[in-house]
């Protein structure tokens, strides 16, 4: 498969291209108009639009926040399968266009929590009945600062808020099987002052079921914490608790190049690398006229947008508030 | 420890289950108070206890109260009984040390602060957290300026269904205010003691009377020129107890949590062994129940203040009232002192 890249500037821009060759698969190019992006990227050549959109079986969406509803308005305008970075869109207003322009049977969002072994069983648990009735959920997604565009507001669209809970969020619905009701959220503007975004934020959720959980996507890992940050939940229901720590799998180093204790990961169960091979099976099906219903569909990663704009208005107006509820959602 | 008081304070204590248990072994290797006796519904528990600490047992509270070498009453009996004991405590003229939370509900808590005031006896609450190394370690690192400007603060506590009293109050909110107020309140007094009094709480909570006393609070608190403060209980923990706290701030971020950090630890095999779940209680130097009774008898024989008294109580009974409040309202509760 030929897979082309809309954008370049998303910190997992590379690393998603460097699995499709891992997985025996080739690049036609990458689009960027950013000159500092086009002099970082070394991966591929730098191409126009239409030449990737001609050239490609399927395409990565990975630039910055804002750029993303045009580019993948773009390839499925195009009819390529789409794997489109999270947050789906950078603001409500850049949400309703995508939700109205784009082919969703195309479209798969790169949310690569669902593809760890970690993940996986623990949906299996849950779907056993071990678990029981789900009560009350807790988890961490923290960070540290992405830097660049992340903290500027006219191309992320929001800070710590915007950038991590759509993770959790959309781990709870697909665990639970269940949809976020109603949210209350603070946030901060206090680690990054440079900044026009929030570095810290709480989000508390409640589910339709009842179940309600929150989630500290803070991006308040010090530069001196051993790696990126961490992801980590906690599931309690009247069977039992379970706990999620994807990263868990890793040995510490204590290195004086460093100057600081640093995390070495030794699973080889790699949950992007799932991902993408996910999305490039996904991608080949389609161009067979097969499944129309990606393994991270729109309709789910739209609500998770739709449920950090609920965080968003929370924070605005100081009181929980619902979830847009939508006419694909039913 | 330095500077005993002259002459240990008699106590006695009125309650001999998790608390009245951790209060009598801290008493009895306490050199600021001489245990004198316990008392408890249970009689059996009672002499259990009185047997370990080689101390005696009262027949009831009357018997207490009729034994004129006791100058202190420490009442670890189920929150919602706290009220009345402690009352009848101070009206025989004895000084009371009630357990957190000091009563289920504040018109309780401001009944017992007159009745204090009135009797002229020292009213002292169990709220321990600031007496713990670890806590005062993370207060002076935020005061240092180790972590700059802080921006974000969780502090949690977590166990596994509370089954262990034999009338299972825990598992009665009108009783125990579930994990929200009887454990979560040790970290609202961690928010105020770094950060200042919260304005607002926003909290959900399951309630312990609804799944044989599994019980789940998370609680969003707003301080005012402090950082987002968010509280985590557990009453679901099946690993037994363990306790966290993280401050993150604009020059770095500190975190403690109580796993993997005992300086001993010893286990049975564990073919036929019970799981004993909650800590052992706390005992040498670091034993923070014995630097509280410390205060508890300086401010008997000295007039001293205690720093955890009965006003200190009310203002985190508040908060803790607020997210039952908060969740049930499914709404934000502001707060008023």
């Amino acid at each position: 498969m030929k897979v082309g890249i809309l954008g370049t500037r998303h910190v997992h821009a590379d690393g998603l291209a460097a699995y499709v060759l891992e997985l025996g698969h080739e690049l036609v190019g990458a689009v960027e108009q950013d000159a500092a992006a086009r002099d970082a990227w070394t991966r591929t050549p730098l191409l126009e639009l239409d030449a990737v959109l001609d050239a490609a079986d399927a395409v990565i969406v990975a630039g910055t926040n804002r750029e993303r509803v045009d580019a993948t308005i773009a390839a499925t305008r195009a009819g390529l399968p789409t794997l489109a970075e999270k947050p789906v869109a950078a603001d409500a207003d850049e949400l309703e266009r995508l939700v109205a322009a784009v082919d969703p049977s195309l479209v798969m969002v790169a949310l690569p929590l669902r593809f760890g072994a970690a993940l996986t069983r623990a949906r299996s648990i849950i779907t056993s009945g071990a678990l029981g009735r789900p009560l009350a959920a807790r988890g961490t997604n923290h960070g540290q600062f992405p830097g660049g565009w992340f903290g500027r507001l006219a191309d992320s669209g929001g800070g710590a808020l915007q950038d991590h809970v759509v993770h959790l969020s959309d781990v709870l619905c697909w665990l639970l099987d269940d949809r976020a009701a109603r949210v209350y959220a603070r946030s901060a503007h206090v680690l990054h002052p440079d900044n026009d975004v929030e570095d810290c934020g709480i989000v508390t959720i409640d589910f339709e079921s009842g179940c309600f959980a929150s989630i500290d996507s803070s991006w308040s890992r010090p530069a001196a914490f051993p790696t990126w940050g961490d992801v980590w939940l906690e599931i309690v229901g009247t069977g039992g608790r379970l706990r999620i720590d994807p990263m868990a799998t890793r040995l510490e180093l204590y290195g004086d190049a460093a100057g600081k204790l640093t995390h070495v990961p030794y699973s080889d169960d790699d949950m992007t690398r799932n991902m993408v091979a996910a999305f490039l099976e996904f991608a080949d099906q389609r161009r067979d006229g097969g499944p129309s219903t990606a393994p991270v569909s729109l309709a789910e990663a739209v609500h998770a947008s739709d449920t950090v704009l609920a965080a968003y208005a929370s924070v605005a107006s100081g009181r929980p508030e619902p979830v847009t509820v939508r006419q694909s959602d039913s | 420890m330095d500077d005993a008081p002259a002459t240990p304070v008699g106590v006695a204590i009125i309650g001999a289950g998790l608390m009245g248990g951790q209060h009598a072994a801290s008493a009895a290797a306490s050199p600021d108070v001489q245990l004198l006796g316990v008392t408890a519904a249970d009689a059996g528990q009672a002499e259990q206890l009185a047997g370990r600490h080689g101390c005696r047992v009262y027949a009831d509270v009357d018997a207490v109260f009729a034994d004129d070498a006791v100058e202190a009453v420490i009442v670890a009996t189920p929150t919602h009984t706290h009220h009345d004991i402690a009352l009848q405590v101070l009206a025989a003229g004895r000084h009371a040390f009630v357990e957190k939370p000091v009563t289920r509900t504040l018109e309780d808590a401001l009944a017992l602060r007159e009745a204090a005031r009135a009797a002229d006896r020292v009213l002292a609450t169990g709220h321990v957290i600031r007496y713990f190394p670890e806590y005062r370690q993370i207060a002076e690192s935020i005061a240092r300026g180790d972590i700059g400007t802080p921006a974000v603060a969780t502090f949690g506590r977590r166990c596994q269904q509370p089954d262990w009293a034999p009338d299972h109050w825990h598992t009665d909110m009108a009783r125990s205010g579930g994990v929200a107020v009887d454990m979560l309140i040790h970290d609202v007094d961690l928010v105020r003691w770094y950060f200042g009094e919260p304005t607002h709480v926003y909290a959900r909570v399951v309630g312990s009377d609804r799944h044989d006393g599994l019980d789940y609070a998370l609680a969003t608190l707003t301080v005012p020129d402090g950082p987002i403060c968010h509280l985590h209980g557990s009453w679901s923990e099946p690993e037994g107890f363990s306790q966290s706290a993280e401050v993150c701030g604009s020059a770095g971020m500190i975190t403690y949590d109580s796993r993997g950090r005992d300086e001993l630890s010893f286990a049975a095999h564990a073919t036929n062994a019970d799981v004993t779940a909650l800590p052992a209680p706390a005992a040498g130097p670091n034993d923070p129940f014995q630097r509280q009774l410390r205060d508890f008898a300086r401010a008997i024989r000295t007039g001293s203040s205690v720093p955890s008294d009965i006003d200190w109580a009310i203002g985190s009974l508040r908060i803790a009232l607020a997210m039952l409040e908060s969740s049930d309202r499914r709404d934000v509760v502001e707060v008023t002192a």
